[in-house]
């Protein structure tokens, strides 16, 4: 009967249907129905993300989906934000954008990430999509404010326009000026992230003629004495990142900031405070038990003027901050805020072997007994202990992304002496919606059989000096059965276990192995026996042919990919397709 | 432990047999043989999060999921046993590597460990090093506290910024490296920790790199040779360097 109804619709009917259907993974089964139903829903997809840049081409992407308005895309392998990917290793986005130049005349949105933009290509897009409105460049590198000042000055529909973590080519901070007196639609911008100063007149006069603003970050550069001028000409943000908040104490600032602050409303989450003076915080008092997102992460602020805020703060459900929190913080933040479900604490000296701070485990399990809701953790600490974790996977079974650094790897159980194999084990069992898994400290290949065993919807899995053979990697790869991204590095896994579940890397986004002990003949081997998958070497010291056959490659990552080998290789990347692998031996 | 790397594909056949056809067929004939609105379909599984889709698709059938082998595996089963119990060899290896890597770590820093972004980790450093500038400077603040940036720092022009990044090449080495001029406060502390980073690639072994010349491009377009102007100047005005060997 279903089957009488569904093709009797006419075709607008099912288009208007489908529009309903919000995620990737619905749409993707409504076009495996029937023939019709794949037609009528690739002709009306408008939204596309792509998780790896080389796993496609931009000609496939078009021919597939002719009337796309959103794209998002991501380039370089996740361990890039950590210094483990080569510069020049790729994840340009030029031929991306010349393609849909030409396809996609209404393209709205543009989102990358850690990729490499050209001016060119911001001046491409600028000129080239008729009504753009959402550009937002994430741990993206290779422009400059030069190419900003295109966007800017041509994109009069622009609403969203984030440079989060981007590196930016700072030329000049008089790209702001480029937006024409008459434009007014700007939403949200994000420019933290710029080093130098920004002209202040150009931003004061953008902020007052944007009435829609919703979210503004600031740069460093930006003073707290504008601060004041700058929030009341948009009482209606609900984000706002400051810049630098330090000046002299004067009391005539400091009341207009205060009284700046308790007019905006709306304010649900502030970030930036660089160079905190603690004398100023009192001034954002009288916002702080509407704020739900708070960033003190790039602020040097002590423990005990964080205590006075965060205790003001109920409605937390995000907090990001440095470990000068400590654990007498974590439990103040424990007893306030009910709703908390994201926790990051960053080490303020992660290079020194000394703590510098009394933050240990004991903050994380205050805030798992104190916090219902947390399901999110990045915690960098200086030790741990199976027992400590074993009490947060009881206290948090929500868990959907738990991250833990031990600073000092290798680092066993401080109590014990033991691997910290049980305690990973335990969050694993306990946490059956855990999707995202950091691993650190002193581990063996039993943790890796506990989370084959449980982690049943692991989707991402990072793992550094851990393990002690190849049945690490294969319990990982043979059990999880969810898993998408899988990055290692410094660990004794090899050929054996690779070679063993080559197949599961084709269900896989990525894989990442760096340090390793994987042989170039196995990497040729994978390569020629899994045409669906680019297998890159990348080695820094010369062609991997002029070493013997099994030793182990400097970094190894896989990919599955219906574009085929990519042609943008540095030197110092090697495909192991069928010629190559041919042309190797 | 030993590598059977010459085994041809073995089907497991508890492997879902549409999978496993895929498999054995190689790319290219992949684009020939099937009809072009299989190919779309296929790559309709392979683009991005669409990947949920095909993940359905292989799941479905088969609970019971086995992937395809390039390698017998033949290691030990995971048991339920201490791992290690008897294993003497499995234990040496262990120490051994062990052993490595605390050697390794004794060499400073590990490259990308702690796991902090760069950016971040820029601002650690900045503005560590921002604030022993001020302090230098003797211009106080009433407020400061340990180890935290000056309070009453009023960034302006060059100086206010917490990392200055360059580009650095050596001749002959196709990889660049970038480093952070604001983590340096000398020439000598600068050629050290460039001499470290490009040692691989110093082929004579020259441990002082006396083969080897520095240069700079400055904010005009000229290369010149680094040294010859105060640092403060050097840096407000660097825009990449080359390290040259001294012969060419």
């Amino acid at each position: 009967m279903a089957y009488l109804t569904t093709t009797s619709f006419p075709e607008e009917v099912l288009e208007h249907v489908f529009s309903f259907l919000s995620t990737d993974r619905d749409r993707n089964a409504v076009s495996l129905v029937c023939k019709s139903w794949y037609e009528i829903e690739r002709w009306c997809r408008r939204k596309i993300f792509i998780g790896n840049c080389y796993a496609v081409s931009p000609g496939i992407l078009i021919r597939r989906f002719p009337e796309v308005r959103s794209v998002e895309l991501k380039g370089k392998p996740h361990f890039a934000d950590f210094n483990l990917v080569p510069e020049g290793w790729g994840g340009y986005v030029d031929p991306w954008i010349v393609a849909m130049a030409g396809a996609y005349p209404w393209l709205e949105e543009i989102r990358l990430k850690r990729m490499v933009v050209s001016d060119e290509s911001l001046e491409l897009i600028s000129k080239s999509f008729k009504n753009f409105k959402v550009l937002v460049l994430s741990s993206c590198e290779g422009f400059s404010t030069d190419g900003l000042a295109s966007i800017a000055a041509n994109c009069r529909n622009l609403r969203e326009l984030d440079l989060r973590e981007s590196d930016v080519d700072d030329l000049s901070g008089h790209w702001l000026s480029h937006f024409p007196d008459s434009y007014t639609s700007l939403v949200s911008l994000n420019i933290a992230c710029l080093g130098s100063e920004v002209s202040y007149s150009a931003l004061e006069r953008l902020v007052a003629r944007c009435s829609n603003l919703k979210t503004l970050r600031l740069n460093r550069s930006v003073p707290l004495e504008k601060l004041p001028s700058l929030l009341r000409r948009a009482p209606q943000l609900e984000e706002f990142g400051t810049g630098a908040y330090s000046t002299e104490i004067r009391p005539d600032v400091f009341s207009s900031l205060a009284d700046a602050f308790s007019a905006c409303k709306n304010l649900k989450g502030l970030s930036g405070f660089w160079d905190l003076v603690p004398a100023y915080l009192p001034a954002m008092y009288s916002v702080c038990s509407r704020i739900t997102s708070l960033n003190l992460s790039y602020t040097t602020v002590q423990s005990p003027d964080l205590i006075k805020l965060i205790s003001q703060c109920h409605s937390l459900q995000c907090l990001w901050v440095l470990d000068y929190i400590e654990d007498t913080g974590l439990e103040v933040l424990a007893r306030s805020c009910k709703d908390l479900k994201e926790l990051r604490v960053f080490p303020s000296d992660p290079y020194n072997a000394e703590e510098n701070v009394a933050l240990t485990e004991r903050g994380l399990v205050s805030v798992s007994e104190g916090c219902p809701k947390l399901q999110s953790v990045l915690y960098f600490c200086r030790r741990m202990s199976n027992a400590a974790l074993i009490s947060i996977a009881k206290n948090r079974p929500n868990f959907i992304c738990f991250r833990l650094c031990i600073i000092e790897p290798r680092a066993p159980d401080y109590l014990t002496f033991e691997p910290l194999d049980s305690g990973f084990g335990a969050i694993v069992e306990h946490c059956k919606e855990l999707r995202r898994l950091s691993l650190s400290g002193l581990l063996t290949d039993r943790v890796f059989e506990y989370i084959g065993t449980h982690a049943k919807k692991l989707e991402m899995l990072s793992v550094a000096f851990a393990g002690d053979s190849d049945l690490g990697l294969h319990h990982v790869l043979s059990g999880c059965d969810s898993l998408r991204k899988l990055e290692i590095r410094d660990c004794p896994f090899g050929d054996k276990a690779l070679l063993a579940n080559a197949a599961k890397l084709e269900t896989m986004r990525s894989l990442w192995m760096s340090s390793c002990s994987v042989s170039f003949g196995a990497c040729k081997l994978l390569g020629q026996q899994m045409p669906r998958l680019n297998v890159e070497v990348i080695d820094e010291r010369g062609p991997p042919d002029s070493r013997p056959e099994n030793s182990p490659v400097e970094k190894l990552y896989v990919y599955r990919t219906v574009a085929g080998p990519r042609f943008d290789m540095p030197s110092f990347v090697w495909t192991m397709d069928e010629e190559a692998v041919l042309r190797f031996s | 432990m030993e590598l059977e790397l010459g085994l041809a594909l073995s089907v497991s056949p508890h492997f879902p047999t549409k999978v496993a056809s895929d498999i054995g067929r190689d790319r290219d004939n992949n684009v020939k043989s099937v009809s072009g609105r299989n190919m779309e379909f296929e790559n309709l599984m392979m683009i991005g999060k669409k990947r949920r889709c095909s993940n359905e698709f292989e799941d479905g059938g088969d609970q019971d999921q086995k992937t395809l082998s390039l390698l017998v595996w033949n290691g030990r089963r995971p048991d339920h046993g201490d791992e290690g119990d008897g294993d003497d060899e499995e234990e040496e290896r262990r120490k051994t590597l062990y052993i490595a890597s605390e050697q390794e770590e004794e060499d400073d820093e590990i490259v990308g460990w702690p796991p902090i972004r760069s950016w971040r980790k820029n601002l650690i450093n900045g503005g560590g090093h921002f604030y022993m500038r001020r302090n230098n400077n003797n211009i106080g603040g009433e407020q400061v506290h340990q180890g935290a940036p000056n309070s009453n720092s009023h960034l302006r022009g060059n100086i206010s910024r917490n990392s200055i990044f360059v580009k650095v090449k050596m001749e002959g080495v196709v990889i660049g490296r970038k480093i952070d001029l604001m983590q340096f406060n000398s020439y000598q502390s600068l050629t050290n920790s460039l001499l470290n980073m490009f040692a691989k690639y110093n082929k004579d072994d020259n441990a002082d790199g006396s083969n080897y010349v520095l240069s700079y491009l400055d904010k005009q377009g000229n290369w010149l040779l680094v040294g010859d102007v105060p640092w403060n100047t050097f840096i407000e005005s660097v825009q990449r360097m080359e390290i040259l060997k001294s012969g060419s």
